[in-house]
């Protein structure tokens, strides 16, 4: 780079250190290109410079670039009323990913399309529950941690994170599910009956999961409740409705609930268990 | 589970610690006792080492006996956290996020470890990344990181906030020996008054940086002591010769040719001055060697 003889005049670079927009655009594009060309010049103009003011603008650049770019579940957090950190620990969670909530949608979808096949609300009510059952399994499992062991160490880590997250998850998952049945066929009432399902079915995995495995319990669960289903279809002969069954009239429905208030004591009173990978080393 | 009593010079100690993992005992009535600076766990594959740090570091819980960290019973909830708030643990596998670029994931770490104040944070993340030698990758994923880089990314996020307590599962794993010397440095300046437990597999890293070194061998304690008294152990059992000697617990060619040994020595044998790493070998092949149910009692040295 080529060395000038002109310099700029001090009292003009001083103005334009002090505030470069201050002055008219021209003069200061003038001084900044002039700058790049002449060491003598930016000397000048270094020597002059606020470094206090300057620490504090770097600092302030290197925050912004550094800066994770949230996801749009931290966002959607965030708004909620959830912190900045705390939002980001949940959003970690995978299930609460791109791919997590892909998934979801994608098994509702499926679920809703094998039951216009169909014609009834079957196959949604037998599928549905299971979609955030799997999804608070992968939220639980610790090699899905984002930050793998070391996070398990650390103060954060323990029921009251775990749990929040499962919440997260159940609310999402739900909520995507809940989308996806406004396309069943005939739509009625009956079309809710997956709702406490899911929830009992998650809640369970979680209370059981302070036992065993996550996951275990979770695969558990899932073969229990088709197994379930399995026998009412055999038990109910040829004009066997899923939406029909015991499962989903009031009787069951309130078993459900008395399973997931069940769940939810077992889980806090164990939460203890969540604190370190003893149920999952 | 009762803290252990009596502890003043020594940060942390373990009690008759045993766990067990089906029918495997990985620990066997662990007794040790860890003082300020660095502790070192030496002991084959398998031992216990990893098993003990996880207990240390509250990843794990013992199945019985006694853990003590700065006063503190870290069974309970509260000791639990109060020794996390304190703690910086690398643990064997990191199991990194693919996502994650370093900075996030120790960004990550750090609001686990209740960094909440964003500016703050992201300050000491810069701050442990670049004392690592990343601050020039800090924003690559770690997926696009050699496996020596991602190792500096999980000790860096041990190092956040100067712990008093760091428990790291064989930190020099996967660095080159550039490298190595730079993390002994850099524990030299990071760890000033903390307590730092580390198991390794290399006898020349607990020779240049611990004050104290344990050796588990099928989770028992089979020595604590200095360095220097671990290497005492193989005195007078350490000799070179130009062939080699069949009666020899352990030989091999060193680079100037002649054969170096471990062992019962024989009349007139060339002593050399022992190693830690002699020392150790001695101590294993002891072990190895009585093959028998009854283990011989811990060397104690202090």
């Amino acid at each position: 780079m080529s060395e000038t003889q002109w310099h700029v005049p001090d009292e003009a670079l001083r103005r334009f250190v002090a505030d470069p927009g201050a002055g008219d655009g021209i003069g200061a594009a003038s001084i900044e290109a002039h700058l790049t060309r002449c060491a003598a010049c930016r000397e000048t103009a270094a020597s002059s410079v606020d470094r206090a003011a300057l620490s504090r603008s770097w600092e302030a650049l290197a925050d912004r670039i550094d800066r994770p770019r949230a996801t749009v579940v931290e966002r959607l957090l965030g708004r909620l009323g959830f912190g900045s950190s705390l939002g980001r620990l949940i959003a970690a969670t995978p299930a609460l990913r791109w791919a997590g909530l892909a998934a979801t949608a994608v098994v509702g979808v499926a679920a809703v399309m094998l039951s216009r096949f169909a014609g009834a609300d079957g196959p949604f009510l037998v599928v549905a529950p299971l979609a955030p059952l799997a999804a608070i399994a992968a939220a639980f499992v610790p090699t899905t941690e984002p930050g793998g062991e070391a996070s398990v160490a650390t103060p954060l880590w323990g029921a009251g994170l775990l749990l929040r997250r499962a919440l997260a998850v159940l609310a999402l998952t739900i909520g995507i599910l809940a989308l996806t049945s406004l396309a069943l066929p005939g739509l009625d009432v009956r079309a809710l009956g997956w709702l406490l399902p899911a929830v009992a079915l998650s809640f369970g995995s979680i209370a059981l999961g302070t036992f065993l495995r996550v996951e275990i319990a979770a695969t558990g669960l899932a073969f229990a409740w088709v197994t379930t289903l399995t026998v009412l279809r055999v038990l109910g002969g040829a004009g066997f409705s899923v939406a029909d069954s015991a499962l989903f009239d009031a009787r069951g429905q309130f078993v459900l609930f008395v399973v997931t208030a069940v769940s939810a004591a077992v889980a806090l009173t164990r939460r203890h268990r969540l604190g370190t990978l003893e149920v999952f080393p | 589970m009762n803290a252990v009593t009596n502890v003043t010079v020594n940060n942390v100690a373990v009690k008759s610690v045993s766990k067990r993992f089906g029918a495997t005992v990985a620990l066997d009535g662990v007794d040790a006792q860890f003082g300020p600076g660095v502790n070192g766990l030496l002991g084959p594959n398998g031992a216990g080492k990893t098993t003990l740090l996880r207990i240390l570091a509250t990843v794990l819980a013992a199945d019985s006996g006694d853990v003590d960290a700065f006063g503190v019973d870290p069974s309970t909830g509260d000791g639990r956290l109060a020794v996390r708030r304190r703690l910086g643990y690398l643990p064997q596998e990191p199991g990194f996020h693919r996502h994650f670029s370093a900075f996030d994931f120790v960004d990550y770490i750090a609001i686990l470890k209740e960094w909440a104040e964003r500016r703050t944070r992201h300050d000491e993340v810069r701050r442990v990344l670049t004392l690592v030698g990343l601050a020039d990758v800090m924003h690559k994923r770690i997926s696009q990181l050699s496996g020596g880089m991602r190792r500096r990314v999980g000790i860096a996020q041990a190092l956040i906030g100067r712990p008093d307590l760091l428990v790291l599962d064989e930190p020099t794993a996967g660095l080159d020996p550039e490298q190595r010397l730079r993390f002994r440095e850099l524990l030299g300046t990071e760890s000033a008054g903390a307590t730092v437990l580390l198991s390794t597999h290399q006898t020349d890293d607990v020779a240049a940086l611990c004050q104290h070194v344990v050796v588990l061998l099928a989770g028992s304690v089979r020595f604590s002591g200095t360095p220097t008294a671990l290497a005492a152990l193989a005195d007078g059992r350490v000799w070179l010769a130009d062939e080699r000697d069949p009666r020899a617990d352990l030989a091999w060619v060193t680079g100037d040719g002649l054969v170096r040994h471990v062992g019962e020595p024989p009349a007139r044998a060339q002593h050399v001055t022992p190693t830690v790493e002699d020392g150790y070998l001695v101590l294993a092949g002891r072990a190895g060697h009585t093959g028998a149910s009854e283990p011989d009692p811990a060397v104690r040295v202090s």
